[in-house]
């Protein structure tokens, strides 16, 4: 064990490592891409140049987890702790994911601008500072760059209609949201004189909280709740979704999300563990919307990109549903489902960038009917991640929603947990329609998908080797989750009714 | 001290796991081979011997061992659950040597018999593999330690039994016959998992000899949970071991290859009952009126299918009642207490009745060659298109005459020595319980149809003139020596096998008996047979004698008399013949009784009512339609419009800070 100090610019660089290193990164690219910038080769070459920073990264993630670094005194600004590690683990994932797919795609669509790969380091590294921030202000800024990053990305397919349409909806509602979290930031402050996290939460301490500090919260769980697509902040999602390039569609639907739900546990359980009785409430009703609203409406989508934004929905609705225990199993959950659900997600979106023949808006349960028969290994891998969502057994997707099943247990409390497992069951009604359409329908006349590329290929086998692999072997990753979980101070201790 | 070793004992493993190779090996030839016929032989055949061979050491060691109960090997811990703990382990005691001896002893004679019947099957490498597995379950069955393991070969001897009769599945009236003898298999399984619950629950042990060992100061002798428990078992033996009224499974079994018919239908897996009835013998000892009842229905199927077999045509029915039949008289024994007459008997019987079944087998065998040969289509198992065989067929006829001279129970042939004793020991037991004279009576009535029903077979068989057809008698021959070399070890062991039991009137020893007494021990202190002995003894003796010559003789006789008339031509059977030669109607009865109305209720009331209407219908459907309607009306709201994006918004926040203030 070795002691940092923060306050030094040696001791905050190394606690941020990763971000610095990540950053450093896009700026090379960007540098890189002044001179070259106009072939196709070019776009590569930012492509491998940011999957080495990525790299890079998570070499100096390694680093950190296994130094076991301890802060001296506070953790202002950013934690050191393995709650972090493993969501920046989970971001790079993500992110190297997301390049090793464009590279294909961005060719094909003929998006041949290399600041696309700058802006998805840079995106990746407000994700990071989001998920890691021990700070209001720092998670503040984190999103934002995030954000901003992202909005151009969504619309970064200029040929497109839906792609600007989806850019200035995400735009719109976004500044629109980021004004509630801003505003709710103020309040708070004023409510307890301090943006760090860990202060908010001593200062509230026992007792009542303010009304500025309840509006603060208020406004602070309604930013989030748009980040991370819940209802009724989601109406975004599905156009947006619809309209961004399949990659960076898949990028949102895991590192946006991931970041997103990663912060709002860490400001929940360390800032605000004393009103507990304050949020929870708000907290089960945006899950309960999301569960119920997401995976109803996603039964009458035959889009299978629209399809997955409805799903989004309802898997962040089961998310919210671990945040809501507010216990240190839920935060484990929490981190246990965002891994499945990353994976899952960018197998997913990987094989529908695959199956797109330029402008994919027209994957439909129609188009990849008979897959089975002409691509049997996509086919295959497509099935394992539709019950992957499903949480079907012998998947990680079945292993992260149980687990989010055994904290609610956990907490004695069975109405969210029967609401989520018959949501659940009435998502089966649209992820098994595309197993059934891959293997069951006659082939429709259309052309065949194109091939795959190689790194195509290599995030797909991955992603999909690692579902089954924990799915059936979920021993270490459920440790790692679970111990990481453990260093969120304020979380409420397990009750367990088993025990009772 | 030094560690005392038990020599061979502890390799018992090889004995399964020898054919479990023999399986996988076949198996995966069967799939990807199934033309090494040669390669199938030698596995097939091979990891029996070497199975026998082990088990001889194995027993050969446990001669020279005392041991207090069996000597159980553990091979690991199968299902811990809380208090629970089974073992998957092996326990040896003396009954389970003798059972190991017999299922990979004679089976390993029908193995090689075999190899000369199936050789021109497509299916060869298929049917050994089935064989071998048929092994390892029997096996499981025999040396399980826990009732659980027991019950795993339990059913998986009921699996290669249906696998096997539906060997040649192409055939629908095959394929029927192994369905029906796995269904009506099930209702006596569900009877084992009852008996086995109510064990957990009232003793909590399911090792055979931990229940041994408790059943007698936990449980109340006579007491209802004894009596619950064994009548379970024994609706389990009822339907494995083909009786009263669940036999009927046992004559549609013929469908499958005359050797699985000999080797599962008569010499082992049919036994099953009545070793799981002496291996809980402590639990029928205590249980007198299961007991009673255990020899009752023996009784009345030894005598009931003896009847059957009197007018039956087809040369293997007659032998598959007479199975059903002799499986009977086992009941009688360990019913009444003589649990070492009753294996006495069945080790004879698996001898004489697999002797009987491969030479039935090595007829039908010369019969089919003889009708193929000609390109006949008549039917080659019926013995009415038979007859003067034991020209052509001169060492099958021996041995044939051997096997019924021994199931008639003539002296010294091996089954007078151990039906003798089932019937002296019904007539000791009738002395406390007279309702044993009855059983006693009926079991000699059968006895006597027994010795008439055999020489029937004998005489129209291979005696009088041929049937078969001027054309076809040239192509009728002896077997090859492959499949008559087997027919010669069972005729030994079916005219010597007495040996393992001589009373002491012949100046024997009651080597079995003194053999199985450490098993039988714990039962004796429950119920005490003092079997009869002197002037007694010699004449119940010479009255089974006299009544087996009788039957041999009216058999003999009485079918030699009547001109018999080519199966094509035959006319029907009339009177009462013809209810024994239809079986009572038993067939028929079940179908009216039971099988249409539960057909009939499946049909219309649960699958077009209950599940299309009411479960398809209204709820699944009906859930679904509305689930999908619910998400159209959610999808309305999705307007494109940003405007309504953010109304809905406005919503939300209003919404949640009211909740947050309240």
């Amino acid at each position: 064990m070795q002691t940092i100090d923060l306050a030094t610019a040696g001791g905050a660089t190394l606690a941020l490592l990763p971000e610095v290193v990540l950053t450093g990164a896009a700026l090379v690219v960007l540098l890189v891409l002044s001179w070259r910038h106009t072939t196709a080769e070019d776009s590569r070459l930012a492509g491998y140049l940011s999957l080495g920073g990525v790299g890079l990264s998570a070499v100096a993630l390694a680093y950190l987890w296994t130094a076991d670094l301890q802060p001296l005194g506070l953790a202002h600004m950013i934690a050191v702790d393995t709650f972090r590690y493993a969501a920046v683990a989970i971001i790079l994932i993500a992110t190297a994911a997301t390049i090793l797919l464009s590279l294909q795609y961005v060719e094909r669509e003929r998006l041949l601008a290399p600041e696309y790969y700058c802006l998805i380091l840079l995106a990746a590294t407000g994700m990071m500072y989001l998920a890691g921030a021990t700070d209001l202000i720092v998670s503040f800024l984190g999103l934002e760059v995030m954000s901003v990053a992202v909005y151009v990305l969504v619309g970064f397919n200029r040929g497109s209609v839906f792609s600007a349409e989806a850019a200035l909806k995400y735009f719109l509602i976004g500044a629109f949201a980021s004004a509630f979290l801003l505003y709710g930031i103020a309040l708070i402050y004023g409510a307890t004189g301090t943006t760090n996290i860990m202060e908010i939460g001593a200062r509230l301490g026992q007792g009542n909280i303010p009304v500025l500090g309840a509006l603060g919260l208020g406004l602070l769980l309604i930013g989030f709740g748009f980040k991370v697509a819940a209802v009724p902040f989601h109406m975004w999602a599905p156009d947006v979704y619809d309209g961004a390039p399949t990659p960076i569609t898949g990028f949102m639907a895991t590192g946006v999300k991931a970041a997103g739900v990663i912060a709002l546990t860490r400001i929940l359980f360390d800032g605000f563990s004393h009103s507990i009785d304050l949020w929870q409430p708000v907290v089960a009703a945006l899950a309960i919307a999301s569960m119920v609203l997401g995976n109803l409406v996603a039964l009458s989508q035959r889009s299978l990109k629209r399809m997955l934004a409805y799903s989004s929905i309802a898997h962040a609705g089961y998310l919210l549903t671990a945040i809501w225990t507010g216990s240190s199993l839920g935060a484990g959950a929490t981190l246990l489902y965002i891994l499945a659900y990353v994976l899952t997600t960018l197998a997913t979106f990987g094989i529908l960038a695959a199956l797109g023949r330029g402008g994919e808006r027209d994957v439909t349960l129609d188009t990849i009917a008979g897959l089975g028969a002409r691509r049997p290994w996509l086919a295959f891998a497509l099935s394992a991640c539709m019950l992957s969502l499903l949480g079907f057994p012998g998947t990680l997707g079945f292993i992260g929603k149980w687990t989010i099943l055994m904290a609610i247990v956990n907490q004695a409390h069975a109405a969210l947990g029967i609401i989520l497992v018959l949501t659940s069951l009435v998502s089966a009604g649209y992820y098994l329609p595309v197993i059934m359409s891959m293997y069951m329908k006659p082939a429709s006349a259309t052309s065949p998908e194109g091939k795959m590329s190689g790194a195509g290929i290599a995030v797909i086998v991955v992603t999909v080797g690692l579902l089954l692999v924990f799915g059936f072997w979920p021993g270490p990753v459920l440790g790692i989750a679970t111990n990481s979980a453990r260093v969120l101070s304020g979380a409420v201790p397990s009750v367990n009714a088993l025990v009772r | 001290m030094p560690q005392h070793s038990y020599g061979a004992i502890p390799w018992i493993g090889l004995t399964v796991l020898l054919p479990l190779l023999g399986f996988l090996v076949n198996g995966t030839l069967a799939l990807v081979r199934p033309q090494a016929k040669r390669v199938v032989s030698l596995v097939g055949t091979g990891v029996l011997l070497a199975s026998f061979i082990v088990a001889v050491l194995v027993v050969l060691q446990l001669r020279q061992e005392t041991l207090i109960g069996p000597y159980t090997v553990t091979f690991w811990h199968w299902i811990v659950v809380d208090t629970l703990q089974i073992d998957f382990a092996f326990a040896l005691d003396h009954l389970s040597a003798v059972m190991l001896l017999v299922v990979t002893g004679v089976g390993f004679l029908i193995h090689v018999f075999s190899v000369g019947y199936m050789r021109e099957d497509p299916g060869y490498a298929r049917f050994f593999a089935y064989l071998n597995l048929f092994i390892v379950f029997m096996l499981l069955l025999v040396l399980g330690s826990t009732v659980p393991l027991m019950f795993v070969g339990w059913e998986g001897v009921g699996l290669c039994s249906y696998l096997l009769i539906g060997f040649w599945y192409e055939e629908k009236a095959n394929a029927d016959a192994g369905k029906k003898a796995f269904i009506v298999n099930r209702i006596g399984d569900f009877g084992v998992l009852l008996a086995m619950f109510i064990l957990w629950t009232s003793i909590h042990t399911l090792n055979f000899a931990v229940i041994a060992e408790r059943a007698p100061t936990m449980l109340e002798a006579g007491g209802p949970v004894v009596t619950m428990v064994t009548l379970f078992l024994f609706l389990g033996c009822v339907g494995k071991s083909a009786q009263i009224p669940l036999y009927v499974w046992l004559p549609d079994a013929m469908a499958g290859p005359t050797p699985v018919s000999a080797l599962i239908h008569a010499a082992t897996m049919v036994t099953a009952g009545v070793y799981l009835v002496a291996r809980t013998n402590v639990l029928f000892a205590m249980a007198p009126l299961s007991s009673t009842l255990v020899a009752g229905i023996g009784a009345l199927t030894a005598l009931f299918a003896a009847t059957i077999g009197l007018r039956q045509y087809d040369i293997k029915k007659v032998l598959a009642y007479s199975t059903v039949s002799q499986l009977g008289y086992m009941f009688i024994g360990v019913g009444t207490g003589a649990y070492v007459a009753g294996v006495f008997h069945l080790v004879t019987h698996a001898f004489f009745k697999a002797l009987l079944f491969l030479g039935s087998g090595s007829v039908i065998h010369a019969m089919h060659q003889a009708y193929h040969a000609t390109h006949a289509h008549e039917d080659a198992q019926d013995m009415r298109n038979m007859g003067g065989l034991h020209r052509y067929m001169p060492w099958t006829f021996a041995l044939m005459t051997i096997a019924t001279l021994a199931i008639a129970g003539v002296p010294p042939f091996s089954g007078f020595f151990s039906k003798d004793e089932i019937l002296a020991a019904a007539f000791a037991r009738g002395a406390e319980h007279p309702v044993f004279y009855l059983f006693w009576g009926m079991g000699l009535v059968g006895a006597l149809l027994t010795a008439y029903y055999m020489a029937r077979l004998l005489t129209m068989t291979f005696l009088g003139d041929n049937r078969t057809g001027t054309a076809e008698q040239e192509h009728l021959h002896e077997a090859p020596w492959v499949m008559t070399a087997p027919l010669v070890v069972l005729g030994a062991l079916s005219l010597a096998g007495g040996i393992l039991n001589l009373p002491a009137f012949v100046g024997g020893h009651h080597a079995l008996e003194t053999w199985l007494d450490p098993v039988f021990e714990p039962a004796k202190k429950f119920s005490q047979l003092v079997m009869p002995h002197g002037s007694t003894e010699l004449l119940l003796i010479g009255g089974a004698v006299v009544i087996a010559v009788i039957g041999l003789v009216a058999g003999i006789r009485g079918t030699l008399v009547r001109p018999i008339v080519v199966a094509k031509n035959a006319p029907a059977e009339m009177g009462f013949a013809r209810v024994l030669f239809n079986k009572y109607y038993i067939d028929e009865l079940y179908q009216f009784l039971i099988v249409s109305p539960i057909v009939g209720l499946s049909r219309l009331v649960l699958w077009k009512g209950v599940d299309q209407s009411v479960v398809d219908g209204f709820f699944v459907n009906g859930s679904a339609a509305l689930m999908r309607g619910l998400g159209w009306l959610g999808s309305r709201l999705q307007t494109g419009q940003v405007g309504v994006y953010v109304i809905l918004f406005l919503v939300g926040v209003v919404w949640i800070l009211g909740s947050v203030l309240r």
